[in-house]
């Protein structure tokens, strides 16, 4: 009611003084804004989707917008589990063998019905081998799409992956009609696209043919691209939008504190260091020790993160029963005489002159890599920091243009296998990768994992990889980053997925209601 | 007319200057605009995506290649698509361009409405305590940074008094009225900048022609004060001004950056940072060509509109 009685107050202020304008400048009357109450949401992104392919990669913003207008197989309850979506039900046959079932009610917005062969045209879009989909890699492993019936599917992989069904739950393994193509889409998500107002907003409104009984719950979504934070906050709190993405730490307390807006948020996204293994002084695997024993997370924490952060210093899994960190006890903590003694033990006790590569474009990165340097200073590591914009980090970080780096990602899903993405080694280069990294060892665990359906032998597995990681220290991770959104309290029934999910957590906007 | 040939050469040599340099430094920058485009959020792109879109994006051929194709388009006009989205540059820049222009002709009405009466009225009551006033407004509104007026104008209208929103943008054929609103705060935070300039400079040049002879020898005809003011010089004082406005309104175009950024006013200057971040060549090529334009367009417009307000300036 207080939102109510305040977004009241605001619109008739905001028509008093429309009015005054009007009267003063003998202009058309206008609308001030959208009623009070009303059941389209407003939503605050963070940029302006480049995009809305729906098997690039292109962004959490798009992928906001694209998880409106798109769904696929399978996607995520609220708890972050998986969830039957244009497939009404599906089971694993054998360990290699998934057979799926397509909803009777699913429909494209052109009103044609999902079917079997719909699928296997978006799935064969996607591993084409000239596809730039952000799950082409994902998909290579499937031998084929087998279509047994009109909305019957199977799918057979090469080899078992417990992880597969997390990739057909993902918002990039979407279905379109076979009727369409690049760049225009047809899919059979909750929202159809309305408007588009390129570099500046994006309006959907709701499909009324969507297959799940009284969803979407907003009549439309108005997408609104505010780079600027502080503007989305000031927006939020003034009433010209419902929900904004991406609220930085510092903002916390206030939005907690608000009296017409919230905070919803969920620890996702982590923070970590990369080394370069195959180039410089980090080539060492004594100084890398070196630096695991010099970082104080607790600092990076305070600094950089307004101490809402999680520090960890274990492999970067979220809450799994495959993984369980306390199965490997010996690990570098914060131990700055420990680390002036490894560097002396290494030859560089007298001073190091090392490359620390990060950006000044994400605060958040920039804050981190200035609290690395200072720690580095304090066991006599001589830090050059580079702070070049996003573009030229991503460009200098999949060369290899770094001793040491500073990176911040989520991974694609809530299984221990997304670790592969940062430590298999044979992929191509990466700046979310330590350059140079290759462990026989670790890629063999790896793959046993991903193989493995038992949880007690992947925890094994994955302790033994966390063990190596360890000892090898490519990588040191920092801290788990809070995904956090801004809401007002108007709004009913948003809230992000947890853990690496957090990025998909536009798939709740289909369930908001408006007060 | 040799004049004007002249000028048009010049233009054109500029305009083929700035295509070349804008296209080698960004070239040149770090930062695959492949990679950056499947590069958001942390995600590693397969080697194998990257080079397929650069293949779609013609960057697999050579630079030579590249540029002389890139020169060919704009002499016929065609400023290419965009990496991001494949919609068409030019399209795009007649979309934005007026909005920018918008907000910077209304800033500059603002500036004028308030910064020539007041520096009339500084010069009129030269050390009197309207001119101390107005004198340390302008010092004030020179040196703070417009973010923080922008800031601190939402924080104000925005947030404590609610009258007009934080921010954002609707077309005037949508809401004459609430295009208006959404048009105030941005356009006053450039103003704020801008008064000083004005203001400075009417009252620096009115009082410097207030000594002239000529003025003292139209008071000595009988002419009434408001006259000799107005007709004479407030006249005269106009020249300088409007070559510094003017100036000033060519920097603005590229320089109303952070003001969009902070109001969300989706114009050019927006544009252009977007693109440079994401590496989107053809737009930031696109812009710089048509922001360069105008700049000369601008330039040239200054100097005949010199000529009309100060008689003794007269090209042939």
């Amino acid at each position: 009611m207080i939102a109510k009685d305040s977004r009241r107050g605001f619109s008739f202020s905001r028509r008093g003084f429309l009015g005054a304008l009007v009267i003063a400048g003998g202009l058309p009357v206008g609308i001030a804004r959208a009623a009070a109450g009303a059941k389209p949401v407003r939503f605050g992104l963070s940029s302006f989707p480049p995009n809305l392919h729906p098997f690039e990669y292109t962004g959490t913003a798009s992928l906001t917008v694209k998880l409106m207008l798109y769904r696929g197989l399978l996607s995520y309850a609220p708890d972050g589990t998986l969830r039957p979506e244009l497939a009404q039900e599906w089971r694993q046959v054998d360990p290699v063998t998934y057979e799926f079932v397509l909803r009777e009610n699913a429909r494209f917005h052109d009103g044609t019905p999902v079917l079997a062969e719909d699928v296997k045209y978006s799935f064969e879009l996607i591993a084409d081998e000239k596809s730039t989909a952000h799950l082409r890699k994902d998909f290579q492993i499937v031998k084929t799409f087998e279509v047994f019936g009109e909305r019957s599917l199977r799918i057979v992989l090469k080899q078992p992956s417990v992880t597969f069904p997390q990739v057909l739950a993902a918002g990039y393994a979407v279905v379109v009609s076979r009727r369409s193509a690049a760049p225009n889409f047809i899919g059979a998500g909750p929202f159809t696209l309305d408007n588009v107002e390129r570099g500046s907003s994006v309006t959907v409104k709701a499909f009324p043919e969507f297959f799940r009984a009284g969803v979407p719950g907003p009549s439309a979504i108005h997408f609104i691209a505010m780079p600027d934070e502080s503007l989305r906050i000031a927006a939020l709190e003034s009433g010209d939008v419902d929900i904004i993405e991406y609220v930085s730490t510092q903002y916390f307390d206030r939005l907690k504190n608000g009296a017409d807006v919230g905070l919803e948020s969920a620890n996702g996204p982590f923070m970590y260091l990369l080394f370069n293994v195959q180039e410089g002084p980090f080539t060492d695997p004594r100084l890398r020790h070196a630096v695991a024993c010099g970082i104080d997370r607790n600092a990076v924490n305070a600094a950089a993160f307004s101490g809402v952060g999680t520090p960890f210093d274990h492999l970067p899994v979220p809450p799994s029963p495959a993984y369980d960190a306390a199965l490997v006890s010996e690990r570098f903590g914060y131990d700055p005489a420990r680390a002036k003694a490894l560097l002396a033990e290494a030859g560089v006790g007298g001073g190091l002159v090392i490359e620390l590569l990060s950006t000044s474009q994400y605060a958040q990165h920039n804050d981190t890599a200035l609290v690395i340097q200072q720690n580095l200073a304090e066991i006599g590591i001589n830090a050059n920091l580079s702070l070049p914009d996003w573009a030229t980090r991503v460009s200098r970080g999949n060369r290899g243009q770094y001793h040491l780096a500073v990176q911040g990602t989520a991974g694609a899903f809530n299984d221990p296998d997304a670790v592969s993405a940062y430590i298999e080694g044979g992929q191509v280069p990466s700046y979310t990768r330590p350059f140079g990294y290759n462990n026989a060892r670790v890629n063999e665990l790896l793959s046993a994992g991903r193989q493995e359906m038992d949880n007690a032998k992947r925890q094994k597995i994955y302790a033994e990889i966390d063990g190596l990681i360890v000892q090898d220290a490519p990588l040191l991770s920092l801290l788990w980053r809070p995904q956090a959104y801004g809401v007002r309290r108007s709004i009913r029934n948003f809230a992000p997925l947890p853990g690496f999910l957090s990025f998909q957590s536009a798939l709740r906007l289909e369930d908001v209601t408006s007060a | 007319m040799n004049y004007v040939v002249r000028r048009g050469a010049t233009a054109i040599a500029t305009l083929f200057a700035v295509a070349s340099l804008i296209f080698l430094l960004l070239h040149l920058v770090p930062g695959d605009p492949a990679e950056i485009l499947l590069s958001s959020g942390g995600i590693a792109p397969s080697k194998e995506s990257v080079e397929a879109l650069r293949v779609n994006l013609g960057l697999d051929k050579p630079l030579l290649e590249q540029y002389i194709t890139y020169l060919g388009n704009i002499t016929t006009g065609n400023l290419g698509t965009s990496f991001q989205d494949g919609a068409p540059i030019g399209d795009e820049i007649v979309k934005r361009l007026p909005r920018t222009l918008e907000l910077i002709l209304a800033a500059t009405f603002i500036s004028v409405l308030v910064g020539m009466p007041a520096g009339v009225a500084a010069a009129l009551r030269r050390g009197g305590v309207i001119d101390g006033l107005c004198s340390s407004l302008a010092s004030f509104g020179l040196s703070v940074p417009v973010f923080v007026t922008g800031t601190l104008l939402i924080l104000l209208f925005s947030q404590i008094l609610r009258l007009v929103p934080a921010g954002g943008y609707v077309g005037f054929a949508d809401n004459p009225a609430q295009h208006i609103v959404y048009l105030l705060l941005p356009a006053v935070s450039i103003a704020v900048g801008l008064i000083p300039v004005v203001f400075r400079m009417v009252r620096t040049s009115i009082l410097e022609f207030l000594e002239k002879e000529w003025v003292r020898t139209a008071r000595a005809k009988g002419l009434d004060e408001p006259r000799v003011l107005l007709l004479h010089v407030v006249r005269n004082s106009l020249s300088p001004v409007v070559t510094v406005l003017g100036l000033h309104m060519g920097t603005l175009l590229g320089g109303t950056v952070l003001v969009e950024y902070v109001f969300n006013w989706p114009g050019l200057s927006g544009m252009l940072v977007q693109a440079v971040e994401q590496r989107d060549y053809p737009a930031v090529q696109g812009i710089v060509l048509v922001i360069c334009l105008l700049f000369v367009l601008i330039n040239l417009g200054v100097d005949l509109l010199y000529g009309m307000l100060d008689p003794r300036v007269r090209y042939k």
